[in-house]
């Protein structure tokens, strides 16, 4: 009944023998004595801890398995996440390409109002070319857009390697609790990258043009 | 400045360099060269004679505070005059950009009028100094 405190006791006294020891070691001024003594008093204080995270580590593994997470997470790891990334990254691309081809397009458009500008029967037109050619000048400047919203994109696509890095390592982590088996194994995972410290672009709390001139303006700018 | 100036356009997005490169030509600079980072871009700026150079700042390899230092810091290329554009919008990066001797700043989205304002004054001021 009183088993806890058996245990309590015989390690009291554990401890007490192996602090003699080293205290004897000292005295005798016997330096292997008093290592062997050291460590395994070390040894006596460590193993609650050592003991404690094994525990932590197999109770994670039984509820992986428990709640059949290990093969959901894989499942999320190996599959949804990378294609989200992969989507992005599409994403990124195919805007690139739409920009790109109206950028074409103005550049062709610009090309033919010089052209129509060049001839003399076409002067009671020069106001409106004029016009037409800046409009042609804003529809290349909307194209900025791919730009920002790019390295928006990019930064989501930094958070979600870092979610799928973290969870494949969960993964990796729990294994030996894989019900499955025949599973090709994990890939090691990239490594954790930290996400760019630069804000990047619509920050609630950016500055304005304005701003920035004014601020240059009391820098001396 | 001379419509001859040779600029230097560095920016990761190739849309951003063609619309930057667009606008200089609108402006009468045709003579533009391209890089994509800052890495990319300092043997560039060493092989040949820029006047003016325009960078973003988030870049990989090479960003473009970085750029900017060491074209300070390099004794035959510290006088080159260097308009930043630019998403990053913090209080603190503009100064950080002044501290490190840029002549402009410019937040993306900008518009043709603000390049213009922008190259207009570091010209002048470069007129003015010589």
């Amino acid at each position: 009944m009183n088993s806890m405190a058996d245990i309590n006791n015989k390690s009291n006294s554990e401890m007490a023998s192996r602090l003699r020891a080293a205290l004897v070691a000292i005295e005798h001024d016997d330096a292997e004595a008093l290592d062997t003594a050291v460590n395994s008093i070390l040894a006596t204080v460590q193993r609650p801890l050592a003991m404690g995270v094994a525990r932590l580590a197999r109770d994670v593994r039984q509820t992986l398995q428990e709640l059949d997470l290990d093969s959901r997470i894989v499942d999320l790891a190996e599959g949804e996440i990378k294609d989200a990334r992969t989507h992005l990254d599409h994403v990124v691309k195919m805007t690139e390409e739409a920009a790109h081809k109206t950028l074409d397009l103005v550049d062709d458009s610009r090309r033919v109002i010089d052209l129509i500008a060049a001839r003399p029967e076409c002067a009671s037109l020069a106001e409106e070319l004029a016009g037409l050619r800046r409009n042609m000048t804003s529809l290349a400047m909307a194209q900025e857009y791919q730009d920002l919203t790019g390295q928006l994109i990019r930064r989501v696509i930094g958070l979600v390697r870092n979610v799928e890095v973290a969870l494949v390592d969960l993964v990796q982590l729990a294994r030996p609790a894989l019900k499955d088996h025949s599973r090709a194994p994990i890939p090691s995972s990239e490594a954790y990258q930290p996400l760019s410290e630069l804000k990047g672009p619509a920050a609630a709390v950016s500055a304005s043009q304005s701003d920035a001139d004014a601020l240059l303006a009391d820098l001396g700018f | 400045m001379d419509k001859n100036a040779k600029i230097l356009i560095v920016d990761d997005y190739s849309t951003m360099r063609r619309i930057v490169k667009n606008l200089l030509h609108d402006l009468g600079y045709a003579n533009t060269t391209e890089a994509d980072d800052g890495r990319t871009a300092w043997p560039i700026l060493q092989a040949g004679d820029f006047d003016f150079v325009v960078t973003d700042w988030n870049m990989p390899g090479m960003t473009g505070i970085d750029l900017l230092r060491n074209i300070r810091g390099d004794a035959r290329l510290a006088k080159t005059p260097v308009l930043m554009v630019t998403a990053e919008a913090q209080r603190d990066q503009i100064i950080e950009a002044a501290q490190a001797g840029v002549n402009g700043y410019i937040i993306k989205p900008f518009t043709a009028v603000t390049l213009k304002e922008k190259i207009d004054k570091i010209f002048q001021r470069a007129a003015t100094a010589a």
